[in-house]
């Protein structure tokens, strides 16, 4: 006997697309049992959920602040990459009673005016020039370029296994008159001295 | 709707197949249902999201890319290296088996992908383009694109793989019929200098690699070297179960090994590109008339190429322009069993080698608000397209020479009509120094109907180009050459949607009808008996699919998937074709088991039932894989555990025109272990 003979003997009635649908829909009702919460995000879309964290669990001296009432300004340096993102996160949102600011800077004399400032990586200036700019203001420099801590940026993002994990110098900040929180802290990757 | 009503004669299976497309318009509204439930829900606000949950999130890597893959003029699968590692992936074809309308077959020797419906036995991947960062894998000879084993690239050098379906001539020209499958490997970005992975597995497999990647400045390095060896199993082929053939047991005929060698450099826009790869597979199968049970049956096939693309913005166009040679060659040696007894062995080897140059010229730009214009040229100037003369001594390659240029132009233009409305148009000439010129349209009409909605409408056509071993098959004096073979082409109808269901799941199902005309069949000539291959017959295939994905912060995520594709032959009585499984099912399930720290990788597979060569009815099977992937903080070290076939399955894939086995048998439960290493 042929061993395609043999086989076709064996078959003893494949499931029915009926039955395969089922599968799938049982399939189905488990998966969406099993999910969790949250689904995964644009890259830049996290990292400007991660910028109004930093508002949030970075401490700013009241001298950084014109008044009561001035706004808690974010600043984006270089090509923008957060497009209408950021401005989505921050729309109405308030942090200790002050309203969120984004706009870009494109030169120093207006970034000393900013609390967080995000350095894009399109920004081409050398860092030393960038911390001597902002040398005696209270402004926390993200960064989105490899070495940017190394080379005396405050937080840096770095993408690993897909997510956005970020580096901090607690010198830098501290340098700068800022505190930080222990939760930002334990949240970093990598905290540097 | 109207896709399934279509005008033919009444016959049984015209009647099974309106019963069968009544399940798919009960799923259609299902699906609709859904879609406008979905719709409904929001966006939960990431500023919400706690800190330690944000560090969690996975990006999409490619988030422009699974942006750009629910914006794509069609239905498209990624694959990412995540999932790669924790499904214990070992090649390409593994990626494949678990990509919704895709199934793959092993003879043994090669690896062969099916796709909605299609799977021809005899067909070498033609009818797909397989890519490597936008290089053209495909031989020149046999059109054959590798997925196996056989295929150029290591799977752990593997950054992302996007899958398209449907018909792509408008932009890539040959091979892309029923899809392009582009990988895209790592760079020095993604390695941190020395990563060294050994694995050992069941069969006496080893295989090791290592791998430098490390970033000076502007010039980025990525150095990768792999070496495998497996002995293989000793196989029972029932055909050959009498005493002359061993009882139908051959053992060290299995035997597997290969090589490769990646090299990528980056420089501002620049990068160059080498690549070496070569493969040893035994034949226990006795194909082509051989010899059962001899080690002297085999394969080397290698393939090597050099590419340099440049990647630059010129005012408001982006240029993007490259080069690249390629070689491919094969040896089979085929120890031919003597038609008389007594006789003696004689070695004859089928051979090729192929040699081409390509330059390739495209440029973009944005013309007015919401469109986006894409020129592009290509040249392909096949210098060497030789085959080996079987009737010569063993090794001695005597080659018939064969050489022809391939020129293109295509244009592509995506055009927001309104804020809702795209349009996504393009078309390619191809001019062939063979055949002449064949011009392909594609068009696509993208509706977002509802944040989270799209629906997709997709028209395209494709073509396959006569390969050279159809034009002039160099198989021996039986086969007489068809200067005048023209390509086979596709017709693609295919309707979308695409929704996503709160924020954690995205579903996609569609509908799709595909006509193929002019196949190239090998007929037998009524003159002289002879075998030619000729433009011969037509088929068609109606099918759906639906797609369930989703991911949570924690690492957990998972898609499942069903198709069903009804394909037959336009012939009298429309014959169901062969090697086209009519529903498959798909579930893959990745469950964090300890933080980030151990994950559990689940696959399940299920191919419904396959006609063969012979008729004969081959029994539906399900699969499972199980892979377990710990790692050490800070990733220095992975340790992974594999259990393939976990429930030993015992299932068969049909066997092709020259193979003297109607259905082979395919591996049972095989184990593997994997350590990976970064310093």
């Amino acid at each position: 006997m042929r061993i395609a003979n043999l086989i076709a003997a064996k078959v003893s009635g494949a499931p029915s697309p009926r039955r395969v649908l089922r599968m799938v829909a049982l399939l189905t009702l488990l998966l969406g049992i099993a999910y969790a919460q949250s689904p995964s995000a644009g890259e830049y879309q996290i990292k400007a959920a991660f910028l109004y964290n930093f508002a949030k669990f970075v401490e700013w001296p009241a001298s950084s602040f014109h008044d009561g009432a001035a706004p808690f300004q974010i600043c984006v340096m270089g090509r923008d990459p957060f497009g209408e993102v950021l401005l989505d996160i921050t729309r109405e949102k308030t942090v200790n009673g002050r309203k969120l600011e984004v706009g870009t800077v494109a030169d120093l004399e207006h970034a000393r005016t900013c609390h967080i400032l995000f350095v894009a990586s399109s920004v081409k200036m050398p860092m030393q020039q960038i911390i001597e700019g902002l040398r005696g203001a209270s402004v926390l420099t993200v960064g989105d370029t490899k070495g940017f801590v190394e080379q005396g940026g405050m937080i840096n993002f770095v993408l690993q296994d897909d997510r956005v994990q970020f580096d901090v110098s607690r010198t830098a900040v501290e340098q700068a008159g800022l505190k930080i929180s222990s939760k930002l802290l334990s949240v970093a990757k990598v905290v540097s001295k | 709707m109207f896709l399934f009503y279509r005008a033919s004669t009444k016959s049984p299976t015209t009647e099974k197949r309106r019963a069968r497309s009544q399940v798919l318009f009960r799923w259609l509204a299902i699906l609709a249902l859904t879609a406008t439930a979905g719709a409904q829900q929001d966006v939960k606000d990431l500023s919400e999201v706690s800190l330690e949950e944000l560090s969690n999130i996975q990006v999409y890597s490619a988030s422009k890319h699974m942006q750009s893959a629910s914006e794509a003029p069609a239905s498209v699968t990624v694959v990412t290296a995540d999932e790669i590692q924790k499904y214990g992936y070992r090649n390409l074809a593994d990626i494949l088996r678990s990509v919704p309308g895709f199934y793959v077959t092993y003879d043994r020797d090669y690896t062969f992908v099916g796709v909605r419906g299609f799977g021809r036995l005899g067909d070498w991947n033609s009818r797909i383009l397989v890519l490597i960062d936008g290089h053209r894998s495909n031989n020149n000879v046999l059109g054959q694109a590798m997925l196996g084993n056989e295929f150029l690239v290591d799977v752990d050098m593997i950054e992302r793989v996007e899958i398209v379906r449907g018909p792509s001539s408008s932009l890539y020209g040959a091979n892309a019929f029923f899809a392009v499958i582009n990988l895209i490997t790592r760079t020095s970005k993604q390695v941190k200098d020395w990563e060294l992975s050994f694995q050992t597995g069941s069969f006496g497999t080893n295989e090791g690699r290592a791998t430098y990647g490390h970033q000076f400045h502007d010039l980025g390095v990525l150095l990768s070297g792999t070496f495998y060896n497996s002995q293989g199993q000793t196989l029972f082929f029932p055909q050959f179960d009498n005493p002359t053939n061993n009882n139908g047991i051959t053992s060290d005929t299995d035997y597997e090994s290969y090589k490769h060698i990646l090299a990528t450099l980056t420089y501002h826009g620049f990068t160059l590109q080498g690549l070496f790869s070569t493969r040893d597979k035994g034949v226990p199968t006795a194909y082509f008339g051989a010899v059962f049970n001899d080690p002297s049956d085999y394969n080397i096939d290698s393939h090597q190429y050099v590419s340099l693309d440049y990647q630059h913005p010129i005012g408001k166009w982006q240029l993007d322009a490259g080069t690249s040679y390629d070689q491919a060659r094969l040896q089979g040696p085929v120890p031919e069993a003597p038609t008389m007894a007594g006789d003696p062995v004689i070695l004859s080897t089928y051979s090729f080698r192929g040699n081409w140059w390509t330059g390739e010229i495209k440029v973009s730009r944005d013309l007015f608000e919401r469109n986006h214009l894409t020129l592009g040229s290509e040249v392909r100037d096949n210098l060497r397209q030789d085959q080996g003369d079987l009737l010569n001594p063993p090794n001695a390659f005597t080659p018939v020479p064969n050489s022809s240029l391939i020129t293109a132009l295509y244009v592509q233009d995506e055009w927001g009509i309104t804020s809702r409305l795209t349009l996504n148009a393009g078309v390619r000439y191809d001019h062939y120094s063979t055949f002449g010129g064949t011009t392909n349209p594609r068009a696509a009409l993208i509706f977002r109907a509802a944040e989270k909605t799209r629906l997709k409408l997709l028209y395209g056509n494709a073509f396959s180009a006569p390969d050279v071993y159809e034009i002039s098959p160099d198989f021996g004096i039986f086969y007489n050459d068809n200067l005048k073979l023209q390509p086979e082409h596709i017709q693609s109808l295919e309707a979308r949607v695409e929704q996503g269901l709160g924020q954690y799941f995205q579903l996609s199902s569609g509908v799709y009808r595909n006509r193929i005309s002019d196949l190239i069949s090998l007929v037998s000539v009524p003159s002289d008996g002879n075998f030619q291959y000729q433009n011969a017959g037509n088929a068609q295939a109606l099918g759906m699919d639906v797609e369930l994905s989703g991911r949570a912060t924690n690492g957990l995520q998972g898609k499942a998937s069903f198709d069903y594709v009804d394909a037959y032959s336009d012939s009298v009585g429309h014959p169901s074709l062969n090697n086209s499984p009519g529903p498959m099912a798909k579930l893959n399930l990745i469950v964090p088991l300890i933080d980030q720290r151990l994950s559990a990788g689940v696959e399940g597979q299920f191919l419904g039932r396959r006609l063969t060569l012979l008729q004969d009815s081959l029994s539906s099977y399900q699969v499972f894989n199980l892979t377990l992937l710990g790692h050490t903080v800070g990733k220095h070290l992975d340790l992974a555990a594999s259990v393939f076939n976990v429930l030993d399955k015992k299932y068969f894939d049909p066997g092709r025109p020259e193979d003297p086995e109607d259905a082979i048998q395919q591996d049972g439960r095989s184990f593997r272990i994997k350590i990976t290493g970064r310093f």
